[in-house]
């Protein structure tokens, strides 16, 4: 086991260097001259001289990625092009927000489909089952930030349920925080919900043919001990991964989700990043978001040697 | 690669919402053998026998697509949704950027069709103008994934080794980026338009094609009669195109379909932020931001847009969910992961091929 988890993490770290290596090179595939953009067209020669010169572009290609390299290991992802502010503390002060939406769309999420999945794999075919599946399917198929908006209108604009905008930290009022996350959160989850139930209602199908479960209830169990002996642990090994797929999913929903709900999260900092084209915020956030997504993936492949023990024998 | 522990493919099909038609399904890997054999055959002799082994995968495949219904009216669904993009300049009512602040923000059916928006535009008329946008989309970016993914994918596949290696660890770190992040920043480096959006995520779909065409290649690389037109002195490329790309055909073109379901979706994710078409063109993205702006004022702008990608979304999915089930070979995942493109994603242990 400890083998396993020295493999797999000495394993990713070829894979974060070639990541590190294409956020790097968006810089140079900015069409035109950063400093312009910056300085704007009525600069004199000097200013952007001296730009060029803060922004390291005289230094060879190498040396830029390894001094840029070198001050990410120590997460320090330079300054902001426009504000002059510290990209890493800029993203710090977020960090609360985005994880805060991240997590609650995904307990959200968990809440729907364990239930959902279960039920509807155990009593495939019946008109429950169908429904469920037709509403997972459309779930899919919503756009999160049109989900956003008719829960506004609902809650907040026709009615005055729940707030629609802004952030309370957890710290100050954890009440005002729930009510806040509530929206934006089961927005961002509930296309989630509608995969992972979906992929648990397959994978539960599919173990209860499996012959050990015939043997568990040949053998008398009864139905529910069935469930949560046998059948659980072997039908979570595809709904790990897809609760694992789940996290660039959310990252990628919380840059609309922050912006539509007022949100001043790591994402709604992407966007206007891009608006501005400054890119060290946004080489940050891409680099970041690409770590999370690893390290997550470490943890699932992990978890199928605990779940399966067949993926521990090489 | 790796299977997913605990599941047969074959055993699994039972999985998925629709009704699967299964005979075939265990007996045709051996078929495909033959008919490849008889294509090598032929392709040396005969064309004519060519087309007629062909025809008959085709129509078993064809057969196959028919029973599903619901697959059904979602390809003729779509196909109708093309022809309103093509004609949607003749089809709209109005001008779509024609403005009359006189007559804005007007309910839908209070006489005038689905009523104005704030700059009292005509939204029957912008909505069928954006359906262009959407189908646009989706083509652009799947054919630009396509035609990234596919000849990297062949090359990986067919000559293994260090190539393999390096072309793989490129892709296992493209998609290592969260899909809407990874676009953004292309936009932000290449700039705010469609073109680029479509770029962006014909970026994203690019390592999940490779990855497809990659499996296939490896399994049909060994097959006998590849070996046969190796020995005979055919050259990499005509192989790879002749022999090795048809196999590959049918999870591509499912690929291709549950793909271009959440290019809809990240063109209006795109648009919807302002990164993606820009005014006053309409897209359905880019109308729900709209309606966003004054959702105090006339809540009701924001349904038609949503349904239009809501219900296309579907189909594109529906149909890709058929045209998997049709195909009918080892390639049908059951319940195997996938991800929200509908990529098969399966667990890495040590690949070792």
């Amino acid at each position: 086991m400890v083998k396993l988890v020295l493999r797999r993490l000495s394993g990713a770290i070829p894979l974060l260097f070639i990541i590190s290596i294409i956020t790097f090179s968006l810089v140079l595939m900015i069409p035109g001259d950063p400093a312009l953009t910056i300085a704007g067209d009525s600069a004199s020669e000097q200013t952007l001289a001296a730009i060029r010169e803060r922004l390291g572009e005289n230094d060879p290609i190498l040396t830029r990625y390894f001094a840029w390299i070198g001050d990410v290991l120590w997460l320090d992802f330079g300054s902001s092009l426009f504000s002059e502010t510290s990209v890493t503390s800029a993203i710090w002060q977020r960090l609360p927000v985005t994880l805060s939406l991240a997590v609650v769309a995904l307990v959200i999420s968990l809440l729907i489909s364990l239930p959902a999945g279960l039920i509807a794999g155990l009593n495939s075919g019946t008109i429950f089952d169908r429904l469920l599946t037709i509403g997972a399917s459309m779930g899919v198929a919503i756009p999160s930030f049109w989900l956003g908006l008719l829960l506004s209108v609902v809650f907040a604009v026709n009615n005055d349920w729940l707030p629609a905008i802004g952030y309370v930290s957890i710290a100050e009022s954890p009440v005002e925080w729930f009510k806040h996350m509530l929206l934006p959160a089961f927005s961002l989850g509930l296309a989630s919900s509608a995969t992972l139930t979906r992929q648990l209602r397959s994978s539960v199908i599919t173990t209860m043919q499996q012959d050990y479960i015939r043997t568990a209830r040949a053998k008398g169990l009864r139905g529910r001990k069935v469930v949560f002996k046998h059948l659980l642990k072997n039908a979570s090994v595809p709904a790990v991964t897809s609760l694992g797929l789940q996290i660039p999913i959310l990252l990628s929903g919380t840059v609309i989700i922050e912006g539509l709900f007022s949100l001043n999260g790591i994402g709604n900092y992407a966007v206007s990043a891009v608006l501005l084209q400054d890119l060290p915020v946004v080489q940050a956030v891409v680099l970041l978001s690409a770590v999370v997504v690893v390290v997550t993936n470490l943890a699932v492949d992990i978890s199928y040697a605990y779940l399966n023990p067949k993926t521990r024998l090489q | 690669m790796s299977v997913t522990p605990d599941d047969d493919p074959i055993s699994s099909s039972v999985g998925v919402g629709t009704p699967r038609v299964d005979a075939s399904g265990a007996t045709n890997p051996a078929a495909t053998g033959a008919d490849a054999w008889s294509n090598f055959a032929a392709s040396r002799t005969e064309p004519e026998a060519v087309t007629s082994a062909t025809v008959t995968s085709r129509q078993r495949f064809i057969r196959r697509f028919k029973r599903q219904r619901l697959a059904m009216a979602s390809l003729i669904f779509v196909g109708l949704v093309v022809l309103i993009a093509i004609f949607a300049p003749w089809l709209a009512p109005t001008d779509p950027n024609k403005q009359d602040l006189m007559n804005s923000l007007k309910p839908p059916f209070g006489g005038k069709g689905l009523g104005t928006d704030q700059l009292g535009r005509d939204v029957a008329s912008r909505l069928i103008m954006a359906t262009r946008v959407s189908v646009q989309a989706a083509f652009e970016s799947v054919g630009i994934g396509l035609s990234l993914g596919v000849p990297a994918g062949m090359a990986a596949g067919y000559f293994g080794g260090r190539t393999d290696r390096l072309i793989m660890r490129v892709s296992d770190a493209l998609l290592s980026f969260p899909p809407l992040i990874l676009a953004i920043a292309v936009i932000a480096v290449l700039g705010r338009n469609l073109t680029n959006a479509m770029i962006a995520i014909g970026i994203i779909f690019a390592p999940r094609f490779l990855r497809l065409v990659r499996a296939e290649v490896l399994s049909i690389r060994e097959e006998t009669y590849v070996e046969a037109a190796r020995s005979i002195g055919t050259s990499s490329p005509k192989i790879l195109v002749r022999h090795i790309l048809p196999n590959a055909m049918p999870p591509l073109i499912v690929q291709a379909s549950l793909s271009a379901g959440f290019a809809l979706l990240a063109e209006a994710g795109l648009s919807f932020l302002g990164l993606g078409v820009q005014p006053p063109r309409a897209s359905w993205g880019s109308m729900l931001a709209e309606a966003a702006a004054v959702i105090n004022r006339e809540w009701t702008l924001m349904i038609a847009p949503g349904l239009c990608i809501i219900v296309i979304t579907l189909a594109f999915n529906i149909l890709g969910d058929g045209l998997r089930d049709s195909i009918g070979r080892e390639t049908r995942r059951g319940d195997a992961p996938t991800d929200e493109m509908g990529a098969p994603v399966v667990p890495r242990v040590d690949d070792e091929s």
